[in-house]
C-alpha cells in the first residue's frame, strides 16, 4: 500500500526537524519525472513539502491554489519551457520571479544562454547533488531576508 | 589487519594523502591531459606575436589618421586598420579551428577522478579512520562518460558508502576492463554486445545488518520505499550511470562484512577497434 503524505502532515512532521527548509514548500518543475521524484523524496527528509509539476503550464496551474517558498526549475521541458515560464510569470506581475533556481542541463542554446544572463535567479547546472540543491535554496531564502531586513 | 581485504592491494593509511597519485598518474589536473601537438602551440604562439605586432601598428596608425588627417592620407591610414582588423578576424577563426580541430587525448581519467574524489572527502576518512585499497588497471581505456558526470557519479557512490561504513573500515577500488561479447551473462544482459566496458569496483566494508543477504537493485519499488537520503544521493548517481548506458550494482553482503558497488561504464573505443 502505498501512503501518500499531505502537506498538512509534512507541517506537523517538520515541527521536529531543524533543517531550514523544515516547514517550507517547494514547487518542482521538470519533464524528468524520476528526477523530481528524487528530489520530492529528499526535500521530505528535509521536512520540506513540494508540489511537482511536468513542465511549465502545469506549475503555473499548481500555483493558483498553493503559496510556494522557492521554485526548482528546468529550463529545458516539452510543452512549458522554464523560459517561458518566467515570462509568463512577469507578464502577470507575478511575485515569485525571484522565487525560481533554474535548473540547467548539458547543452543550452544561445538564446537560453543570453536569457539567463540578463536574469538575477540563480541556477543548478545539472548534475548537481542534495547539498547543492539545499544550499542554492539557503541563499535564496536569505536573500529574500536581507531584501526584506 | 581485520578489514578482510586482499593484502595484495595498495593500502593508504590514511587515506587520499599527498601520496595517492598512483603510478600510471600522469597529469596534475585530474581528468584531463591534454596532447596538444607541437604545431599547434607553435601556431597559436605566433598568432598571439603577429597580434601584438599589429596591435602597436594600429596604435600607430590612428595616431598619424589623427595628424594627417589634413593632408588627406587620413583615409590610406584608416585602410591600413581595416586590412588589420581583418587580418584579426582571420586569425579569430584559425584559432576557434585549432581549438576544435586539435584532438585533446585523455589518459588515466577514471583512476585521477577515483583520487580527485578521495582527496575532497580526505579530511573525513582520516577522521573515521578509513583504510583505502586501489588496485587500479594499467592503461585502464578511456570511459565515454563525461568527466564532470563520471565525477558526480563517484562522488555520490563515496557518500552512499560512508554513509553505511563504520569506523576504522575499508574501501578497495578497483578497476579493470571488460569486453562482453556473449548475450549468456545474465549479470550484463543489460548491456550492448560487443562492446567494451571499464568496471569499477568498490569493496567496503559496513555496518552489519540483521538480514543474512540482500541485493538492492536500484529503481525497484522496493528500494524505493527507503527514504534515507544516502539512497537518494545513489539513486541520482544511478539516474546518471543509466543516462551514460551504463549499469550500476549494489550488492549488500554479510560474507566477510564486506559489501560492493560495481559501476559498468562504456568505454572508448581505440581506433582498431572502429575497424
Amino acid at each position: 500500500m502505498k501512503l501518500e503524505m499531505n502537506e498538512k502532515g509534512f507541517k506537523e512532521m517538520s515541527t521536529v526537524k531543524k533543517s531550514f527548509l523544515s516547514g517550507k514548500k517547494g514547487l518542482l518543475v521538470d519533464d524528468d519525472s524520476q528526477m523530481i521524484d528524487i528530489l520530492s523524496r529528499y526535500f521530505a527528509t528535509e521536512g520540506c513539502y513540494t508540489e511537482k509539476a511536468l513542465d511549465g503550464k502545469l506549475a503555473l496551474e499548481k500555483m493558483n491554489n498553493n503559496r510556494f517558498d522557492f521554485i526548482l526549475c528546468d529550463v529545458n521541458m516539452p510543452g512549458m519551457d522554464g523560459v517561458t515560464f518566467y515570462q509568463q510569470l512577469k507578464g502577470i506581475g507575478s511575485p515569485y520571479l525571484d522565487k525560481i533556481i533554474f535548473i540547467t542541463g548539458d547543452s543550452m542554446d544561445h538564446e537560453i544562454q543570453e536569457f539567463l544572463r540578463s536574469i538575477n535567479n540563480p541556477l543548478l547546472g545539472k548534475p548537481f547533488g542534495f547539498d547543492d540543491v539545499r544550499e542554492a535554496i539557503r541563499r535564496l531564502i536569505d536573500s529574500k531576508v536581507l531584501i526584506r531586513e | 589487519m581485520t578489514n578482510g581485504f586482499s593484502d595484495s592491494e595498495k593500502e593508504t593509511k590514511p587515506p587520499a594523502s599527498s601520496s595517492t597519485k598512483t603510478p600510471d598518474s600522469q597529469e596534475d589536473v585530474p581528468g584531463t591531459e591534454s596532447n596538444v601537438p607541437p604545431l599547434s602551440s607553435f601556431l597559436v604562439d605566433l598568432i598571439c606575436t603577429v597580434r601584438k605586432s599589429l596591435d602597436e601598428v594600429v596604435n600607430q596608425t590612428q595616431i598619424y589618421e589623427k595628424e594627417y588627417s589634413k593632408n588627406g592620407l587620413g583615409g590610406c591610414f584608416s585602410r591600413i586598420r581595416s586590412d588589420i582588423a581583418k587580418i584579426d578576424f582571420l586569425f579569430d577563426n584559425l584559432l576557434q579551428y585549432n581549438k576544435i580541430a586539435t584532438p585533446i587525448s585523455k589518459k588515466n581519467t577514471v583512476h585521477n577522478l577515483i583520487e580527485s574524489v578521495l582527496k575532497k572527502y580526505q579530511s573525513l576518512l582520516e577522521k573515521r579512520e578509513t583504510l583505502i585499497f586501489r588496485r587500479f588497471e594499467k592503461d585502464l581505456p578511456e570511459v565515454i562518460v563525461p568527466d564532470e558526470q563520471l565525477r558526480y557519479i563517484l562522488e555520490s557512490v563515496l557518500q552512499y558508502v560512508l554513509g553505511l561504513m563504520p569506523s576504522g573500515g575499508g574501501i578497495s577500488f578497483s578497476t579493470k576492463p571488460l569486453v562482453i561479447q556473449e548475450k549468456g551473462d545474465e549479470k550484463k544482459s543489460a548491456l550492448e554486445k560487443n562492446t567494451h566496458w571499464v568496471e569499477i569496483l568498490m569493496i567496503f566494508t559496513r555496518y552489519k545488518s540483521s538480514t543474512e543477504e540482500e541485493k538492492i537493485l536500484l529503481g525497484t519499488q522496493e528500494h524505493q520505499t527507503n527514504q534515507n537520503p544516502s539512497d537518494l544521493i545513489l539513486q541520482l548517481a544511478k539516474k546518471m550511470v543509466d543516462k551514460n548506458r551504463g549499469l550500476m550494482e549494489v550488492e549488500l553482503t554479510e560474507e566477510r562484512n564486506n559489501s560492493s558497488i560495481s559501476l559498468l561504464l562504456p568505454a572508448e573505443k581505440k581506433g582498431s577497434d572502429l575497424l
